[in-house]
């Protein structure tokens, strides 16, 4: 046989192999695509694949001072795969004793560790790849459940599964809720939750799931995922300081009146910005006050007297009176139309002042003028054209949704009365607005004029990076003329310091502001239902915020605004006037008033000491530059030396007169265990200074 | 018509060599651009937003570039290849030893290399596949003489086998099966003593085992735990594991004539299906048709490359197209075997079919070689018939 020949033949050898396993995986391919293939499409339908959504990070609300109002909290659902691929029986055999043991000291605490190794070899053997470990995990179980033996191997290996959800949680609970709104799935979201939806939610991934059995969905791991996009945050213009004084503070009227509900707003002046803005509502349950609703927003009513400073700042703007005429009262009782009109009690005097009619808030006063000028010829129109001019028809456009609507009636309104209807809109009734309204247009007074959007929020970033920035907007850059807003400034002042706000006048700086009692469901004979209101801003030479508190159906204690509202603005304007530090610069009495002594031996950290007696402008000879120091008297008459306090580190140092943070730091850096008993600063101490350390307790005593 | 005539010769002297092959690379080219488009959707969300038309473009792109390889690589005089072989196997071999030492590591194994400065990196084991071939063509081919001899003949063949595939074997156990066994045959067509071949798949089986032993000792350099799980769910599993049930699925919703391109529902379930189960998105997208057409075509490779060994005048350029073919034809085989549940599961691609980067170049310039070796026949041939005409 020659060579070729040899070659050849062994050649066909292999070409016929080939053409073998040609035939054979044809043969494969026919046997499973048409034979079997019943067998296999049943089996591929009943292992569907679906997109499901994942719901990305929804974004924090913040507040002014960079709290968190709301946040996402994410937790997870734990399965394990007890059937993947790269769990191989000699891993799985090799760990499940351990893992069982974990499991049953961390997860599953009620069993013991036998019988859930018992159920995992069950569950690998009857294939189930979705055994439960735990729901709504925390961010630290599910660290620590990655660490678990065999779980730690790895996604693959380990099996684990893991699928994030998140829940939205408000640290400040009640505080400003209905404001911060929720995000909620089958109802209307509300709040800025609502209005700020498309920043907040982010960009939904998608990730690909395999059903496995009844209604059980894993996810398959494979490159067909798409990551989701969180949210952003949104920085609003709250205050959870303020939010809470104000809420404090309505809240014990509330209770001490049994009013329905109540409402406060606070807004800076020069911006717009709302500091604060309290709803709450009574309980069907007794007692408990709830924000359910966000009344400040959504409720246009008949604002009563506190719309009186409308009126006689269109009496002034159209030049028809000057504050200091004078007016008939006729002792709180007049007739317009067929209606007699009264004020809220009789009154001895007949003629008054307009000023003295409006600090009084003499119904009959004001709408006499009001109707005098008014209500000849067609100047109906010119009221309407003011009251415009301030703005008090329009939305003020605050970033919630369902903003009540003012309703001021034209001339040609089919309900317009040409004898009752004037009169009436002079005093605050058929008419309506927002409490909302009510205060931007008081806001305007307070900031000379210029009337500001009220806004909630005022940046909204992403990490740090900030993706948009709201700025104060104005509504109106002059509802009125200088004179005009200096007048309605002296008039509010005046209710204070004469009038119905006599009451809640402050000795330590001056406020504004005007209340009202507006009588609910008049029509109604025989009810008494009242809706007390405050409305004004603070303090009043440089007002920095204004205000309107509103409390309705005060059932006990009294229903007047100047006694059920007022009480509560001053409440809030102590407050603030007392612990907001720009605010206490208006409050400059000279130092002689505040300090009685020096502040002679007090004892702390130096940088910190220093700073406030720089603060406060007291002279002083320092002596030292340790750490800890304290004050004592100089040798000559009045003046301060600062001293070293000395810390041995070896032995038990001197702190009393030292305050309990101070304190405690410094015993505990020492190793020191330390109990305290009473409140205020260290007056004594168990162990005397100067003693050996040793790990001992100390006891401290505080007065 | 004379234009059209004159067009088709020009064709015809641009590209020499077997038509019928350069067909097959083709259409092949075509199956594969069809198949990758529909199967990178889900890579294509992942990776580039949704932008499908990136792989698309990205592998139309390196199928151009790896059929310009062919083009160059057909152009040179195949016994070229014969003196390059001995300088190209030791290249080999040292770069096989830095991957295996220094590469990094990609699920649990080490196959690639970079190339310094341009970033490109390939898997040393094809650049050793095709170098291994030309220098077994060649000794088969200078030691026809004396073939049967065992001292001067088959030691000096094997040696270098037993050394790329032993280097290849830890990290690419099924690359190097096919590798072996693709010398294996070429030695058996090139006329070695049946008597060492017998022994020869004795040793293989001995090696496999004593990698395997190997394997246990340093479980960080071979993958024994992934080769043991893979058989015994091969032989224990009746459906063959998940991939399988799923490869099988798409088979099976293909029926005749498949659901149509771009309708694969499987490529979702299959891991890269545009690579490891490519055979099994065809047969979904295109039917029993789509896939017998492919096995089709490679046996008319092997075919076509058999004539070719039939008309060699020379034993290496027979050797070497025949070697080529079958270490393409072999792993073709074999990756369609793994989908119909023949083989335990491996990752392997479909020559010139799966997408992937340096691995089609490394196949275009096998088949460029292998169409160097038809064209300069063809060449003897026409020489000869002209010889025949003048005479």
């Amino acid at each position: 046989m020659s060579k070729k020949k040899e070659l050849l033949r062994r050649a066909y050898v292999v070409l016929a192999m080939l053409v073998l396993v040609a035939i054979l995986l044809v043969g494969s391919t026919v046997r499973i695509s048409v034979i079997e293939r019943s067998t296999w499409t049943a089996k591929g339908d009943s292992t569907k694949l679906e997109f499901v959504d994942i719901e990305p990070d929804r974004g924090n609300i913040y507040s002014h001072d960079g709290r968190l109002l709301a946040t996402s909290v994410p937790f997870f659902d734990l399965h394990m795969d007890l059937n993947s691929e790269p769990m191989t029986d000699r891993i799985f055999v090799a760990h499940v004793d351990s893992l069982s043991i974990y499991l049953s000291q961390y997860v599953f605490k009620n069993e013991s560790a036998g019988n859930v190794r018992r159920r995992l070899v069950r569950s690998r053997k009857a294939g189930n790849r979705y055994f439960l470990i735990k729901k709504d995990a925390t961010y630290n179980e599910l660290t620590q459940v990655k660490n678990f033996p065999l779980i730690r191997l790895g996604k693959y290996k380990g099996g684990l599964i893991v699928e994030r959800k998140s829940r939205r949680l408000k640290p400040f609970k009640s505080l400003a809720s209905r404001t911060i709104g929720l995000d909620r799935e089958n109802a209307q979201s509300v709040g800025l939750e609502d209005t700020f939806d498309a920043f907040l939610r982010g960009a939904v991934g998608k990730r690909l799931m395999q059903r496995v059995g009844n209604g059980v969905w894993i996810p398959v791991h494979d490159l067909s995922e798409i990551q989701p996009e969180r949210g952003q945050d949104i920085v609003t213009n709250l205050d959870m300081r303020m939010q809470d004084i104000c809420q404090t503070a309505l809240q014990e009227a509330l209770i001490r009146h049994d009013a329905d509900f109540g409402l406060v707003v606070m807004m800076e002046v020069e911006t717009g910005a709302i500091r604060a803005m309290v709803n709450l509502d009574g309980g069907t349950s007794g007692g408990q006050y709830r924000e359910r609703y966000n009344h400040a927003v959504a409720d246009a009513t008949e604002p009563g007297s506190t719309f009186k400073l409308a009126s006689m700042m269109a009496l002034l703007e159209d030049g028809f009176v000057d504050i200091t005429d004078s007016v008939d009262i006729n002792h709180g009782r007049a007739k317009f139309g067929r209606r007699v009109m009264q004020d809220a009690h009789w009154r001895k005097e007949t003629t008054v002042s307009l000023q003295r009619a409006f600090e009084i808030s003499s119904n009959v006063g004001i709408a006499k003028v009001v109707d005098d000028y008014y209500g000849v010829g067609d100047n109906a129109g010119k009221f309407l054209k003011q009251l415009k001019r301030f703005g008090l028809h329009e939305k003020t456009g605050i970033e919630i949704r369902g903003e009540g609507a003012p309703e001021i009636k034209d001339t040609d309104h089919p309900k317009w009365n040409r004898h009752m209807t004037l009169p009436w809109m002079a005093h605050g009734y058929e008419l309506e607005v927002t409490p909302l309204q009510t205060l931007a247009f008081y806001n305007a007074v307070a900031n000379d004029g210029k009337k500001m959007k009220p806004f909630l929020v005022s940046t909204i970033k992403l990490g740090t990076k900030v993706i948009k920035e709201f700025n104060p907007q104005e509504l109106r850059s002059k509802i009125a003329s200088r004179s005009t807003i200096a007048k309605a400034k002296e008039l509010l002042e005046g209710v204070v310091e004469n009038g119905t706000g006599r009451n809640i006048k402050s000795s330590h700086y001056t406020f504004a502001g005007k209340s009202g009692t507006t009588k609910l469901e008049y029509w109604v004979k025989g009810q008494n239902k009242y809706q007390a209101s405050f409305v004004g801003y603070f303090p009043a030479e440089n007002p920095k915020y204004s205000c309107i508190v509103m409390v309705t159906n005060p059932k006990k204690d009294g229903y007047y605004g100047g006694t059920v509202a007022g009480p509560v603005f001053k409440e809030i304007a102590d407050r603030c006037m007392g612990t907001d530090v720009s605010l206490m610069a208006f409050n400059n009495n000279p130092k002689t008033d505040i300090l009685e002594t020096l502040p002679y031996f007090e004892v702390g950290y130096a940088p910190d000491l220093l700073k406030v007696l720089r603060e406060v402008d007291l002279e002083f000879v320092q002596k030292t530059t340790n750490d800890w120091v304290v004050t004592l008297p100089a040798e000559e008459e009045g003046g301060l030396v600062v001293k070293n306090r000395n810390i041995d580190p070896d032995l038990v140092p001197n702190v009393v007169g030292m305050g309990l943070r101070d304190a405690i730091f410094i015993l505990e850096n020492m190793g020191l265990k330390v109990k305290i008993n009473g409140s205020g600063k260290v007056k004594d101490q168990s162990l005397a200074p100067g003693t050996k350390l040793k790990n001992q307790k100390i006891l401290l005593y505080l007065g | 018509m004379k234009q059209t005539l004159s067009l088709k010769a020009n064709f015809y002297n641009e590209l020499k060599g077997d038509l019928a092959i350069w067909l097959v690379i083709a259409l092949l080219a075509a199956f594969s651009l069809m198949a990758i488009y529909s199967s990178t959707e889900t890579l294509a969300y992942k990776e580039r937003g949704g932008n499908t038309e990136y792989y698309l473009i990205k592998h139309f792109l390196i199928l151009a570039v790896g059929l310009c390889f062919t083009y160059v690589c057909h152009l040179m005089y195949y016994m070229r290849y014969s003196i390059l072989a001995p300088l190209l196997l030791y290249i080999s071999i040292g770069l096989l030893i830095c991957t295996l030492l220094f590469g990094p590591e990609v699920n649990d194994a080490r196959r690639w290399l970079a190339i310094p400065g341009i970033g490109i990196t390939f898997q040393s084991s094809d650049l050793a596949k095709i170098a291994l071939i030309i220098y077994i063509a060649r000794s088969i081919a200078f030691k026809q003489d004396y073939i049967k001899d065992f001292g001067s003949a088959f030691v000096p063949i094997i040696v270098p086998v037993l050394i790329v595939c032993g280097l290849i074997a830890p990290a690419d156990l099924s690359s190097a099966v096919i590798l072996f066994v693709t010398c294996l045959t070429m030695m058996f067509i090139g006329r070695v003593d049946m008597k060492y071949i017998s022994i020869l798949i004795v040793f293989g089986i001995m090696l496999l085992a004593a990698l395997i032993g190997l394997g246990y000792l340093f479980p960080e350099f071979i993958r024994v735990e992934t080769w043991t799980s893979r058989i015994n769910e091969f032989v224990n599993d009746p459906v063959g594991g998940y991939q399988i049930e799923q490869a099988k699925i798409a088979i099976a919703e293909g029926g005749w004539f498949g659901v149509g391109p771009g309708q694969s529902t499987q490529d979702n379930f299959l891991p890269s299906p545009y690579a490891d189960f490519i055979y099994a998105i065809i047969c979904e997208e295109y039917g029993l048709l789509g896939g017998a057409t492919i096995i089709l075509l490679y046996l008319f490779l092997v075919f076509r490359c058999m004539r070719l060994v039939t008309r060699s005048p020379k034993t290496f350029g027979a050797m070497l197209s025949i070697g080529l073919c079958l270490s393409l034809v072999l792993q073709a085989f074999m990756h369609i075997a793994i989908s119909v549940h023949l083989v335990p599961v491996t990752g392997l691609t479909l020559p010139m079919v799966s997408m992937g980067g340096t691995s089609i170049i490394f196949t275009c310039i096998s088949f460029g070689i292998i169409l160097s070796v038809s064209k300069y026949i063809e060449k003897v041939k026409e020489k000869s018939e002209l010889a025949m005409a003048g005479s």
